[in-house]
This record gives structure tokens, C-alpha cells and sequence, in this order.
């Protein structure tokens, strides 16, 4: 998996580093502003901007997947002597730097055109609270889960229909399998009721009424009740077998299914 | 007798179409064999299923008696009959990644048929043109020890002058104790090459056996015979 890992950065540096280089000039260009445009304009045209990069990376690594599947590159990595499940981890570990590279840069560009424009109001500190923590790895599971079920309904759609000009099919199937996805969760929730208290960490009941607010992010699911953040243990352990199964699924899909 | 490929009632079929029916093929282990048929024959189709990049809907075919997988992959040498390699390459990244992943790649060899073919390290696969894009595929493919090369119309689409000098190098560089598979429907410029051959028309075997046998027989060259078979 290491040696294909080595060959999906080396093939899109280029493409993530342009991403990089438009992001900095403009993110920078901002920061030459501050003073002489109005501060929220400035940091809704960096928060734009920092959003448009991660989306066009994301759609980016999304392509080198699907290609992948539709295009002769195929012809190279499928007939590879490596299992499926290298194939998928050397995609998804790859997206994940450079998703990360593209969020951390992007986030202290953000960071530094809000404490140039509303000084001490930020502190840099604040992001390593405890809340905060729960926040980031519940993204990181989020993004993994949502790059593994597009890999999935990407390789399922690939195995249903094999003309290229019919490409959309895997958006329905990804849409399809994350509505099932939150319906299970939420029935989940309702029948195992046992949380973690992310303030005490310790294990309590509650019922739905008590919810004021639900955040589903891809596969974790946090609830916040009177402002306190509460893990479900029930749809954590199923988050968990989502992600192990997505993988080993299209893993063996590739290995084993798929027609070039 | 031991072979290097062996398929048993190989069927494939895509919806109502069947590619492949019903065929039976063995190759001996140090043979070249031809795979000879028109287009929409299902050479390719049987080539693919052999390289493991498809799936075939009944019957058997074990490769090294090994169905085909990720250890078929590794003693398998496939030339496909497309343009495979990543655009961001030069070709000195393709001999990088192939020396990567196969144990059996010989750097040497490879730089030594690079100078045969008169292509240089720095160049940009996305440089090249169709003939030196196939001098670039087979130098790849021809400088691994496999088990079983297998050449998809590895002339196809490059002039005479071209088409020769690639013929030289699979015959200087094929590997006596490996076996090699080629299609082609460009009879008459490759039969030099084949020990056996075997024509293939809508998915089934429909004469083979050894080449200079056959010449005899049929008091023919094999490219006089395939266009008497089919038609031409």
C-alpha cells in the first residue's frame, strides 16, 4: 500500500499545490484589505475561499478514484499484484493528506485574517479545547466515512453499469445509502439510549425528548442537549463498522468484481 | 504435460451477447502462442479474464494453477492494447514504478531496450506518439521475468518501420523458459514469432496446434490460412 501511496501524491501534487498557490494569493490579497474593506467582508470572502479550495480538492481526489474505474489508467493499477484493500487504502490515505494539508493551511490563513481583523478578540488557544477535540475527531470520521461511501457507490455503479456516460449513477447510490444511513441511526438511538457525557465522561441514559439539537456528520452522530455535547455508544460502535465495512467492501469489489 | 494457462468451458457473456463460449484452451509452459481472429472474436475478452481485470460467468481458468488474483498478477506480464500509464509521467517515472511493484523487473534491461527503441528517460508519456507510446509499453512489459507475457495487438496502429523494430525486441528479449500469449489480426507480419497458434472466432477455438506443423499440412503460411478460415 506504501508504494501506491507514494505514486497517488507523486501524481497530484501539481493539481493540490495550484489549489494551494490561488488560496494563499487570495487569502493574502485579503489581508492587504483589512482596513480599508469591512472586517466581515473580509473574513466571508477568506471563509469562501478556504471553503472553495477543500471543495475543489475533494471533488479532485473523488475523480482519481472514479477514474480509476473509467478511464485506461485501470489497465495499470488493477493489474497490480496488490489486494483491493491496498488499492482503497492507498486512495483513501492519500485524500485524507491532502484534505488535511488544503484544511490546516486554509484554517491558519483563516486564523491569520481574523486576528489581523478583530485582534485580541481571537485566541489561537480557544481551538484546543476540550469540545473543540471531540469536534475534529468526529470530523476526521466524518470525512473518512464520506469518502469510503462515495468509493463504494462510485465501484457498485461501476459494476451496474459500464458505460462511462452514464457517470451520475454513484451520486444517486451515495444519496440513497446516506439517507438509509441516517434513518438506521436514528432508529439506533432510540432503541440503545446510553450516551457518553463529553463534559464527565461518564455513561448516562436519555430519552429523544431531552434533545435540542442533532448533528449528524457523515456516520457520528452528536447530540447537544442544553449546550452539552453527547456521544451515543451504541452509534459509535456502528460508525466504527460502517467504516470497517465500506472498506473491506469496495476493497473486495475492486479485487474480485470489477470488469474492465 | 505442465501449462502455463489452462481454461476449461470458459463462457462469457454480456447481456444477451456471448463473448466467449464454451471455449477450452491449454498452453504448454516456454511456448509463444498466437491468438488469432477478427475483430469481436473475444481474443481480448479471454486475455483479460486471463490478467484478472475480468470476471467470466462460468467455467474455469487457472493461470500457473492459480486462479487468476493477486499471484496470477505477479507472474503475469500483460500488455493491454491501450494507453495505460498516468499522464503526470515521464518515462523514467514508469520504469520507477514498475521496478516498484514487480519483483521480476529488470532495471538494466529496461534501460538497455529504452536505447533499442531509442526513447529517452526525461521524456513525457504524454509526449510521445502512438508508436513510441507502444515501444514505451513493451519496454515495460518486456523487461520483467514473467511466467507468462501476454500481449494484446502489440503491433496494432504503428507503421512498418516501427512494427519491426518491436518484433525484434520481443523476439531478442522473450524469455525461452516463459511462454507468451499474442493476439493479433496482423497475421502476416507477426507468424515468425509463434510456436503455436490458435484461431478464435465468436468465442470459440475453432482450429490450433503448432505452427510449422500446420504450414505443412495445410501447405500455407499461417497468414494465408487465417484468411481462409476467415474469409478475407
Amino acid at each position: 500500500m506504501g508504494r501506491l501511496l507514494k505514486y497517488e501524491l507523486k501524481g497530484s501534487y501539481k493539481v493540490i499545490g495550484i489549489i494551494l498557490v490561488i488560496l494563499i494569493i487570495v487569502a493574502l490579497g485579503l489581508n492587504f484589505k483589512i482596513g480599508e474593506w469591512a472586517e466581515t467582508t473580509i473574513m466571508g470572502i477568506t471563509s469562501f475561499a478556504v471553503f472553495g479550495a477543500l471543495l475543489s480538492a475533494f471533488i479532485y481526489l473523488i475523480e482519481l478514484f472514479r477514474k480509476e474505474l473509467y478511464e485506461d489508467t485501470g489497465y495499470l493499477t488493477f493489474t497490480l499484484p496488490i489486494t483491493g484493500n491496498s488499492i482503497v487504502g492507498a486512495k483513501l490515505l492519500s485524500s485524507l493528506i491532502w484534505i488535511f494539508v488544503v484544511g490546516t493551511i486554509g484554517g491558519l490563513l483563516g486564523l491569520l485574517n481574523a486576528k489581523r481583523a478583530f485582534g485580541p478578540y481571537v485566541r489561537f488557544g480557544s481551538i484546543f479545547a476540550n469540545q473543540n477535540f471531540i469536534v475534529a475527531i468526529s470530523g476526521v470520521v466524518s470525512v473518512v466515512t464520506v469518502l469510503l461511501l462515495i468509493y463504494f457507490s462510485i465501484t457498485i455503479s461501476r459494476m451496474t453499469i459500464r458505460n462511462k456516460k452514464v457517470g451520475g449513477l454513484w451520486f444517486i447510490i451515495f444519496i440513497l445509502l446516506n439517507v438509509a444511513i441516517a434513518y438506521f441511526q436514528i432508529k439506533l438511538i432510540e432503541w440503545i439510549p446510553y450516551y457518553i457525557d463529553t463534559n464527565s465522561w461518564r455513561i448516562v441514559k436519555q430519552g429523544m425528548n431531552m434533545v435540542t439539537d442533532i448533528n449528524i456528520n457523515g456516520a457520528m452522530l452528536q447530540l447537544s442537549i442544553n449546550g452539552n455535547v453527547y456521544l451515543n455508544i451504541a452509534n459509535i460502535i456502528f460508525s466504527i463498522v460502517l467504516m470497517v465495512g465500506l472498506f473491506l467492501g469496495t476493497g473486495y469489489l475492486l479485487e474480485k468484481k470489477i470488469d474492465l | 504435460m505442465s501449462y502455463i494457462l489452462e481454461a476449461k468451458n470458459l463462457n462469457k457473456s454480456y447481456f444477451k451477447k456471448k463473448a466467449l463460449n464454451n471455449l477450452n484452451l491449454s498452453i504448454e509452459k516456454g511456448r509463444a502462442v498466437g491468438m488469432l481472429g477478427p475483430n469481436g472474436s473475444g481474443k481480448t475478452t479471454l486475455i483479460k479474464i486471463a490478467a484478472g481485470i475480468l470476471r467470466q460467468s462460468s467455467g474455469e481458468i487457472l493461470i500457473d494453477n492459480h486462479e487468476p488474483g493477486v499471484y496470477t498478477k505477479s507472474v503475469i506480464s500483460y500488455l493491454p492494447d491501450r494507453n495505460y500509464l498516468p499522464k503526470w509521467m515521464k518515462v523514467e517515472d514508469a520504469i520507477n514504478y514498475f521496478n516498484d511493484f514487480y519483483g521480476d523487473f529488470d532495471r538494466n534491461r529496461a534501460y538497455e531496450l529504452l536505447d533499442f527503441m531509442k526513447l529517452e528517460r526525461e521524456m513525457k508519456v504524454t509526449s510521445l506518439s502512438k508508436g513510441m507510446t507502444e515501444k514505451l509499453h513493451l519496454t515495460l512489459v518486456l523487461s520483467r521475468k514473467a511466467k507468462l507475457y501476454i500481449l494484446d495487438e502489440p503491433i496494432a496502429g504503428v507503421d512498418p518501420v516501427a512494427r519491426d523494430k518491436i518484433l525484434d525486441a520481443i523476439i531478442n528479449n522473450y524469455n525461452e523458459d516463459s511462454s507468451m500469449l499474442i493476439t493479433t489480426h496482423l497475421v502476416r507480419d507477426i507468424e515468425r514469432v509463434f510456436d503455436d497458434v490458435v484461431f478464435i472466432n465468436n468465442g470459440e477455438v475453432i482450429l490450433s496446434g503448432n505452427a510449422e506443423a500446420l504450414r505443412e499440412e495445410k501447405n500455407k503460411s499461417i497468414d494465408e490460412l487465417y484468411k481462409e478460415v476467415f474469409g478475407e
